[in-house]
């Protein structure tokens, strides 16, 4: 009856509302605050006047909310990503690295480091493309092998040690490559455009939405295989899709971020606390908390130590773990399942 | 009604089933026997169209392979053996039913809301409708599932075991809810482990060993042929009327 009143409350108007409001908040911290501060009466300027030599413009339309937009959308596709994968492979523990978009995306960003150097500018579609191409190898041997549900983390988990060794023996190879890799693997999102982002949010919101065209479908994997397809589910073709969905998403967000972590994990069991069980509240629910989060720690990293940045995926493993580690303790606590 | 033509499984050169056909009666509740091991949970899996497999199963002339998922979920609903116990409440497990009549709009309208509540009523879980599913116990929560394949408003009831985890009375109050289920149009066919529960609740009987259907038919002609007594290897006894097979 708990579960059921705070279900009732976050996913009413009021409570869409109340997280909307949040999130418009958040944004607006994020705008405002950091190395250097702009008042709010600049920002109104610089919003509606947009005028180009003022500093304050400059430092909105160049840095702040190109920034504050990529935040929103890293929030939103890692924490969809996530919701897909638990739901699809039915494990708590599932998180977007487990289908190869991690180890995908940083193999491939190494090869184009090592024997392309000059063409860095293409890393983040390189990392795009490393991360869906590994998730539709692992996706595939699993769908061959015939055992969906497990066998898809046990895939992940071969694929993503082979191609870490690839990333350790191509990295032993050149010290300037690990570097730069290195820089890309904790994740950040200093100096993103709004030109970079266009595409990977309509590859986000296409999989958002088409995430919640099939939340009644994806939320009858609750019930086990056997339930859900007695009940006309096309449980093979649907847990395609939700990984597709969730791999794409993913992968757009790797694009312009670079791997970063924990979003993806701890996003989804946060909304499930929030929103209940059913996959259209907590895919809502995960995209308002995943956008907030990401927002309020990218802009830790800017204010903390500035003008010196920790970049946002240092930020969010700091706060997600612990974070984590108390849900999981209070999940202990209630002897029941998130 | 359904019907199994020479129905056969293998699986890395075992047989698991071979050449099972029988054609259910109408408004019949029947037991499928057999050991552990003999292919009941095969055939189920068969019905279900989760097995691929020889031979044909057909519903009303149709063969059910064939059937869209939606489709064969309108005519014939499965309560497998081993079910999950989701952190939802009974009622929204109950609505999950109504899954084969609802298109992408996702949009429940009155007709699906009444039989939810007739599902929820059949099965006297009205009180229960708004508690969460891990907080019943094992026969509450067995008639919670039963309620949901109520909803689906299939004319075929396929239950694989469904009293496993039940205590000696709601195991009693779940089949005469079955028993009761044929009474108003429903087909039933449960896979038994219990041979005297199987006696006393159902019309028809199908035994299987080994893979392979060595009876079908009535309770009465497999009472007669001591058909359960020389597959299991046990005994029968008639006490106040009621007849008990024990090891």
């Amino acid at each position: 009856m708990k579960n059921e009143r705070k279900t009732f409350r976050i996913c009413s108007i009021g409570g869409i509302t109340l997280m909307a409001l949040m999130l418009f908040c958040a944004l607006l911290l994020g705008v405002v605050l950091g190395s250097t501060k702009v008042s709010l009466a600049e920002l109104w300027r610089g919003l509606f006047w947009k005028e180009e030599a003022h500093t304050a413009s400059i430092i909105l339309y160049y840095l702040r909310l190109p920034r504050v937009f990529a935040a929103l959308l890293a929030g939103v596709g890692l924490s969809v990503s996530g919701v897909l994968l638990q739901s699809v492979t039915g494990n708590e523990l599932a998180a977007p690295n487990i289908i190869g978009v991690n180890s995908g995306a940083g193999f491939c960003c190494i090869l184009l480091l090592t024997f392309f150097p000059k063409i860095s500018a293409a890393l983040p579609f390189a990392a795009a493309l490393g991360a869906f191409g590994t998730t539709l190898l692992i996706v595939s041997v699993a769908a061959k092998l015939n055992a969906f549900r497990g066998t898809v983390i046990l895939c992940g988990i071969a694929f993503t040690s082979v191609l870490n060794a690839g990333i350790s023996l191509l990295s032993l190879l050149d010290g300037d490559v690990l570097t730069a890799y290195n820089a890309f693997s904790v994740g950040g999102l200093s100096g993103v455009k709004f030109e970079q982002l266009w595409l990977p949010a309509a590859i986000i919101f296409t999989c958002l939405i088409l995430s919640l065209v099939l939340s009644r479908r994806i939320h009858l994997l609750c019930l086990g295989d056997a339930l859900a397809a007695s009940l006309g589910v096309r449980v093979r073709a649907l847990r395609l899709c939700c990984l597709l969905c969730a791999s794409a998403s993913a992968a757009a967000v790797v694009s312009f971020a670079g791997l970063l972590g924990f979003v993806g994990l701890v996003v989804p069991h946060i909304a499930r606390r929030l929103a209940g069980q059913r996959t259209s509240h907590v895919l809502i629910t995960s995209a308002f908390v995943g956008a907030i989060l990401v927002i309020l720690a990218d802009l830790l990293g800017r204010v903390l130590l500035a003008p010196t940045e920790i970049p946002v995926g240092v930020i969010m493993a700091l706060i997600g773990a612990p974070f984590f580690f108390i849900l999981l303790l209070q999940r202990r606590d209630q002897g029941a399942a998130m | 009604m359904l019907q199994c033509n020479s129905v056969g499984v293998t699986l890395g050169g075992k047989e698991i089933l071979s050449n099972v056909s029988f054609t259910l009666r109408q408004s019949a509740f029947t037991a499928v026997l057999g050991k552990n091991g003999s292919g009941k949970s095969t055939l189920a899996a068969c019905i279900c169209a989760q097995q691929k497999h020889t031979g044909q199963i057909t519903l009303c002339g149709s063969d059910l392979a064939s059937l869209p998922p939606r489709a064969r979920a309108q005519r014939i609903a499965v309560l497998p053996q081993n079910v999950p116990t989701p952190n939802i409440t009974v009622r929204e497990l109950v609505s999950l039913g109504r899954n084969p009549y609802i298109g992408l709009s996702r949009r429940m309208g009155d007709e699906d809301f009444a039989a939810i509540d007739r599902a929820l009523t059949r099965t006297d879980l009205g009180a229960f409708a708004d508690r969460m599913l891990p907080t019943l116990s094992g026969g509450e929560r067995q008639r919670a599932y039963l309620a949901m394949i109520l909803a689906q408003d299939a004319d075929v009831l396929l239950l694989d075991e469904p009293t496993t985890y039940m205590d000696i009375r709601a195991e009693a109050e779940f089949l005469q809810l079955l028993r009761a289920l044929t009474a108003e149009g429903k087909t039933l066919l449960v896979i038994l482990h219990d041979l005297t529960l199987a006696a006393k609740y159902a019309d028809d009987v199908l035994i299987l060993e080994h893979g392979r259907q060595t009876f079908c038919g009535t309770k009465e002609e497999c009472l007669k042929k001591c058909a359960i007594e020389s597959t299991f290897s046990v005994r029968r006894i008639n006490v106040d009327g009621e007849v008990l097979f024990l090891a």
